[in-house]
């Protein structure tokens, strides 16, 4: 026999409110920091607001742009190269048995649960070695080592969902390899593809111990020029850059959402998915 | 238990409209409707898992519990045979050594003996769909209620099962709501027939009553009943008035009821010891089937079913024949 | 078409697996070449230094605050990762069940996956300082009347800021890994358990716990892992004498000069081996727990 559910008790209720409030309430000093350069213990306004962090951001020793540039070329390279190497490498992982393939899974997830940077610290050694990589090249190539796990877990997992149905089915009609993947599987992996480049791109653009070290403490990206000013201290500069860095995310956010709801209208990939899903349920029980 | 003018809504859409049903203990009720009638539905509100909108739920005895066992085995992927027999035991807070020597005398009667061991993969369709019976089974229901519990199996082991599961339902005695779109299935075991269309109850009866006197044409259609005509096509092909209720306006017949015959009309076949008619049709199709044959004819713009016991001289396509129809034969039922 | 025939089909086959072949050179070359490069570069004589042995880096490691050391980095590493995991595991189940009805509560729950750690050290900083925002809250509300009086949360002795800072991050993480299948978990097995008479919360101990197991412990490894060896909450949240370790070695790397890199790389190393030594051991037991024949996924 069935109990009933009871709505959730009072406690739950206020545990939850707890922690959305832990999670968000850092937000309000960290704006209101930035417009103000005096703000003493125990007010919680200050009495003197001031733009000078923001206008010191974009003069030339604030060096915003130089930092918000370095950090969009290390982005975009880094989801090349997740595009290039991680898109095939899942699809094999998700459509072949052979033998090996959990070795082969570990060593591609390997950085998600061994600490990277010991290797990163071997790479550069390597590149100072090399002598001819470009900077932002070999930068890359450190964030690539970060992020590829989370880029293949993401499309590998989207593929199993799509599962072999489609392929079999176009291939019997004669489609080629590539007109598979480029009529049938692209379109049907294109949300997994939107999720693991958002993620790839925020994580790339977070990363300060792999970017100082794969370039030897000279390249400027963002959190590279935020960390001095964080462990000095001096909150108003921080806050203005902690926003500053918030506004390639949050267009991130939006070029996302903006993708996805053109792709979820095109009302076919949709369906495709609810069915991949369906039948990925069923092959389960 | 009894239901008393059940309705259950689904976001402000109605699916089933005040139902009356009376379930006897011991007995099997099986219910029968198209899909998307609302059975599902039903059984879920019985269970316990849907509320209902409005209406009564009685026990005979004050409460009651259920059972329920759905299409699909759904056996607990992490747990052994024994561990997912005795879940509803440990569920219910009783202590690791008796719900085992519960789940494992239980084992015999599902006639699982010496797989207590295995996990779900490890056992075949039939197998589990036992072990998914048994889970619900050890817990002594008052009502067990069945959702298609055999659709997703393939037709022996699903006879098979049908089979054990009368036998150890008229061993325990316990009582059975038993959901199936199956014909075969519902006249092997059920004690009663319910008919469930649109999410009202149409009808309810014993298997026979509901085929010879079904209650309306929508059921006849879903029983999918061969041979359905009006009372006027009828009287058509008899020439004359039929000495029927005036409330019953159509009639089924069986194809295994008809007669057929070669040729032009023959005085010598016209011995009326009871009351026939004779139609001549063209044949239109012919199948062997396990008795013989079965035959479709075409008398005017009206298609009859027809078959033929034994393997005799076989009819051939756009052969004429004529049928002979025994009035008593046919069934009679009100639109 | 497809098939061909059956030699056909194989050669397809090897040609199909080609395309893995770029991403794994590329781990080999670059993670696991990187970390036996560096195990060469730490194992480097620097008779500059006056370092003639071979094993000096590991020689001055092995000494008591250096022990210290790891176990302050790996109990912070677990304490995050074990309450995040228990946090996250709360946070989704409460998601899936209710979130119809609260949509910005997944909104609120997603935002830290953007922020970079070093930002949610520094936000976190700045409600938790003795000066910080909360300390004022508090103030206001008359629960302290000195900025002393505020307990220490950052630059403490127990790292409790550090743990906050990581479980600000964290948890979201966790939620975000997990919460896709417990939305699939509950839809395939509440029903069934509430049939046979379990309440939610058993059915999440005795169904959904069990079948989600080996996701949700890898979830909390990625957690550990990277806990054991980030820099930047520890350096911005930790008091100087704390002695996590990626801070101690990013400093040997970075400020003495290119002689003492072996060292730092050193530290980094025992790091990874801790992480691979803990992996090997659950994978361990989820082999073990799977080897009866418990098949879940």
């Amino acid at each position: 026999m069935v109990k009933r559910i009871k709505s959730p008790g009072i406690i739950t209720v206020f545990f939850v409110m707890l922690f959305s409030l832990f999670l968000l309430l850092p937000f309000v000093p960290l704006i209101i920091w930035s417009f103000t350069k005096y703000w003493p213990w125990p007010l919680l306004l200050p009495e003197k607001w001031s733009m000078d962090s923001w206008r010191y951001l974009f003069s030339a020793s604030g060096r915003a742009g130089e930092g918000l540039f370095n950090s969009l070329i290390v982005a975009v390279l880094t989801l090349v190269g997740n595009m290039v190497l991680g898109i095939p490498a899942a699809r094999v992982l998700a459509q072949n048995e052979f033998r090996g393939k959990m070795i082969v899974f570990s060593i591609l997830l390997a950085p998600l649960f061994i600490p990277y940077t010991v290797s990163i610290m071997g790479m550069y050694d390597f590149a100072i070695r090399l002598d001819f990589i470009n900077d932002y090249l070999s930068v890359a190539f450190a964030h690539l080592i970060i992020t590829l796990p989370y880029f293949v877990a993401t499309i590998w997992f989207q593929f199993r969902l799509i599962g072999a149905k489609y392929q079999e089915a176009a291939a019997s009609l004669g489609a080629s390899v590539s007109k598979i993947f480029f009529w049938i599987e692209w379109p049907l992996l294109l949300p997994a593809v939107l999720l693991g480049s958002f993620l790839v791109m925020v994580i790339s653009f977070s990363q300060y111990l792999p970017t100082w070290i794969m370039s030897g403490g000279t390249m400027l990206t963002i959190p590279v020029v935020i960390f001095p000013f964080a462990s000095s201290g001096n909150s108003s500069i921080v806050s203005a850059y902690s926003l500053l860095f918030f506004v390639p995310i949050l267009v991130l956010m939006l070029v996302y959402f903006l993708l996805m709801r053109i792709n979820s209208r095109k009302q076919f990939i949709n369906r495709g998915e609810d069915i991949a899903i369906r039948t990925n349920k069923h092959s389960n029980q | 238990m009894q239901l008393e003018q059940i309705n259950i809504q689904i976001n402000n859409e109605s699916i089933i409209h005040s139902i009356d049903l009376k379930i006897n203990s011991g007995e099997i009720f099986v219910l029968m409707g198209p899909s998307g009638s609302g059975k599902t539905t039903l059984l879920k509100g019985i269970a316990g898992l849907l509320p209902f909108t409005s209406g009564k739920q009685t026990w005979e005895n004050g409460t009651g519990t259920t059972g329920l066992v759905f299409q699909e085995p759904r056996l607990f992927p992490h747990l052994t045979v024994l561990e997912n027999i005795s879940f509803g035991l440990k569920v219910r807070g009783i202590p690791a050594k008796e719900r085992k020597k519960a789940a494992r005398e239980f084992l015999k009667n599902l006639q699982l003996d010496g797989l207590e061991k295995r996990y779900p993969h490890q056992l075949s369709g039939g197998q589990q769909q036992r072990v998914s019976l048994g889970r619900a089974l050890i817990l002594n229901p008052d009502l067990l209620l069945l959702d298609e519990p055999f659709a997703s199996l393939d037709t022996t082991l699903r006879q098979d099962l049908i089979e054990w599961l009368y036998d150890l339902q008229r061993k325990l005695s316990f009582s059975i709501l038993w959901v199936t779109h199956y014909l075969d299935e519902a006249l092997s075991v059920a004690d009663r027939i319910g008919i469930i269309l649109e999410g009202r109850l149409q009808q309810i009866g014993t298997p026979s009553k509901i085929f010879q006197n079904p209650d309306s044409e929508k059921i006849a259609q879903f029983l999918s009943l061969p041979n359905r005509f009006s009372k006027e096509q009828w009287s058509n092909w008899f020439q004359g008035e039929l000495n029927v209720l005036p409330t019953l306006n159509r009639g089924w017949i069986d194809p295994n009821h008809l007669q057929l015959f070669a040729g032009e009309y023959n005085q010598d076949e016209d011995i009326r010891e009871e009351f026939t008619c004779m139609i001549p049709a063209i044949v239109t199709k012919v199948r062997p089937s396990r008795e013989g044959y079965s035959i479709s004819v075409l008398a005017g713009n009206q298609s009859l079913d027809v078959n033929t016991t034994g393997w005799k001289r076989v009819p051939t396509v756009k052969e004429k024949i004529r049928i002979r129809v025994p009035f008593a034969q046919i069934h009679w039922y009100s639109e | 078409m497809w098939r061909i025939n059956k030699k056909g089909y194989q050669i397809n086959n090897y040609k199909g697996l080609l395309g893995i072949l770029p991403a794994l050179l590329f781990m080999l070359i670059f993670f696991i070449g990187g970390l036996f490069h560096s195990l060469t570069l730490s194992l480097e004589r620097q008779p500059l230094a006056g370092q003639e042995n071979r094993f000096w880096a590991y020689k001055e490691l092995m000494n008591q605050s250096f022990l210290h050391s790891i176990m302050v980095t790996v109990g912070i590493a677990a304490a995050v990762a074990i309450l995040s995991g228990i946090s996250g595991l709360l946070a989704a189940l409460f998601l899936a069940e209710r979130s119809r009805k609260w949509k910005w509560l997944q909104i609120i729950f997603q935002l830290p996956i953007g922020i970079p750690h070093l930002l949610s050290a520094y936000l976190l900083m700045q409600v938790f300082m003795q000066s910080g925002w909360y300390s004022r809250l508090a103030f206001r509300l008359g629960l302290v009347d000195s900025m002393e009086t505020f307990p220490v949360l950052i630059h403490d002795d127990w790292g409790i800021g550090i743990i906050l800072a990581y479980m600000w991050k964290e948890v979201p993480f966790i939620v975000l890994l997990i919460y896709p299948f417990i939305v699939k978990l509950i839809a395939d097995w509440k029903e069934t358990a509430e049939v046979l008479g379990g309440s939610f919360s058993q059915t999440v101990r005795l169904v959904i716990v069990p079948i989600l197991l080996p996701m949700w412990v890898g979830g909390m490894w990625v957690v550990f892992a990277f806990t054991l060896g980030a820099y930047e909450i520890p350096a911005l949240l930790a008091k100087t004498s704390f002695g996590s370790i990626p801070v101690l070695a990013f400093q040997e790397y970075s400020q003495f000069g290119l002689e003492r890199q072996p060292f730092a790389i050193a530290m980094n190393l025992v790091l990874a081996v801790i992480s691979f030594l803990i992996g090997c051991l659950l994978i361990y037991f989820q082999m073990d727990w799977f080897k009866k024949g418990r098949r879940i996924w």
